[in-house]
């Protein structure tokens, strides 16, 4: 029988055995733009055997520049990047299971989006869900993988679960990491963003496999500058979080939540609980306030200034807008406000 | 002697690394504001310090003392997007 993984299993570092291994490991990739997407891709040719696909948005044409696994046609029917990126790879490997989740990774979330895996690739896009990611990976006892990108730079780090291991925490805070230059205002290098998913990837096979060639640094690239760098991180017994077990994320319940999107005048906005609207009777509700159009997975308002992209659970992206309280307004009037009371 | 090794994506012609003895009691403050008068290093205190610092591989606030047996000082800023 013609046998796909031919030519890694003769890589003496993954062998029949550590195909195996990947047979039977489950990965989640938690955001699908450019590094979630290559990732996803990698794993899936390289025979990971589960692999849940965790984004909140939908595939828009500039996101065409970068990330791989998605075509016009994703462009074209406003599928969910969870969606387009589990139809590409059940093409692209069958023999691999895959889930597809439409969601905001955050608090109420994170736990059934990782609990039941091996490895949580990152691919998002802000440190707000990173910190959540390590803080819920540490409570969960999984090994993650970050990685960053910008430009012609990017930036990667395993943590791997262990008591004398360090955390994101150990390493930077919160409010230093926040407020940085992103891709939308500073650009992006498709190739960056290749070679950081892919170096994610090889770093999760030897993970899944046991290898003991994981990489205990960080490493850090600028592909303009010809430039790479290993910097070492350590536990800091002081850390609050590793350290004391304080978590600043995890666990926290803080009402609806409101977040810039990444340069694109958007903000999303996730409601306290979880909602399971009928886009059909809610799509009427709307129609007094502006234009609607509805598919298999997105309700669309435009009230002729702002755009509001509804997900079935109440997640939304509100468009033209900056500032998180106006796009909190915006969903309260013309979501929060018009669903249907609770029985 | 110890290092100090910069990673700020917004003065990529700042020296990759400065030779530096880390003296007893100086802050992490001080040494960004040494280092920026250094010839070789473009990028301001301020940037150094907007994101803090680790020390031998450990993040520390800009407060933090040196004791004088610290190696390495990485002054880098953080990169989110994904």
């Amino acid at each position: 029988m013609e046998n796909r993984y031919i030519r890694q299993e003769r890589f003496q570092g993954v062998g029949e055995k550590g195909q195996e291994k990947l047979r039977i490991s489950r990965v989640t990739v938690i955001g699908l733009g450019a590094l979630g997407s290559m990732a996803a891709n990698n794993l899936a040719r390289a025979g990971v055997g589960f692999i849940r696909l965790v984004d909140r948005d939908v595939v828009e044409l500039s996101n065409l520049q970068r990330q791989m696994l998605y075509t016009e046609a994703d462009v074209k029917s406003q599928v969910p990047k969870a969606h387009a990126a589990l139809k590409h790879l059940q093409e692209i490997n069958s023999e691999n299971a895959y889930e597809a989740v439409v969601t905001d990774a955050n608090s109420a979330t994170i736990d059934s989006l990782i609990s039941d895996v091996d490895l949580v690739i990152d691919g998002t896009d802000n440190f707000e869900v990173r910190f959540l990611m390590s803080e819920a990976c540490l409570h969960h006892k999984k090994n993650w993988i970050y990685g960053g990108t910008r430009g012609s730079i990017g930036m990667t780090k395993n943590f791997i679960y262990g008591e004398d291991q360090p955390c994101l925490r150990c390493m930077m805070s919160y409010d230093g990491a926040r407020n940085m230059p992103t891709c939308a205002t500073e650009g992006i290098l498709n190739a960056t963003t290749a070679i950081l998913a892919s170096l994610e990837t090889n770093e999760a096979i030897k993970i899944l496999i046991g290898s003991d060639a994981v990489r205990k640094e960080m490493l850090y690239f600028d592909l303009w500058q010809n430039r790479s760098r290993k910097i070492p991180v350590v536990k800091n017994e002081e850390c609050p979080v590793c350290g004391y077990g304080q978590y600043s994320f995890y666990g926290k319940n803080t009402g609806m939540q409101a977040a810039e999107l990444c340069g694109r005048d958007s903000v999303q906005v996730v409601p306290a609980e979880e909602e399971h609207i009928d886009f059909m009777s809610f799509a009427e509700r709307l129609k007094p306030f502006g234009t609607v159009t509805v598919n298999a997975f997105t309700l669309d308002f435009d009230d002729g200034t702002y755009g509001v992209k509804l997900f079935k659970n109440g997640r939304a992206i509100i468009k033209n807008v900056l500032d998180a309280n106006r796009a909190k307004s915006i969903y309260t009037k013309y979501v929060t406000n018009q669903l249907p009371e609770k029985k | 002697m110890g290092v100090v090794r910069f990673l700020l994506f917004n003065y990529p012609d700042t020296l990759p690394e400065l030779p530096f003895t880390f003296r007893p009691g100086m802050t992490i403050r001080d040494l960004a504001e040494e280092c920026a008068q250094v010839s070789g290093v473009t990028a301001p205190a301020s940037e150094m310090l907007n994101t803090g610092a680790m020390v031998d591989g450990k993040y520390v606030s800009t407060d933090y003392k040196f004791d004088g047996s610290e190696g390495a000082v990485d002054f880098m800023n953080q990169i989110g997007d994904g």
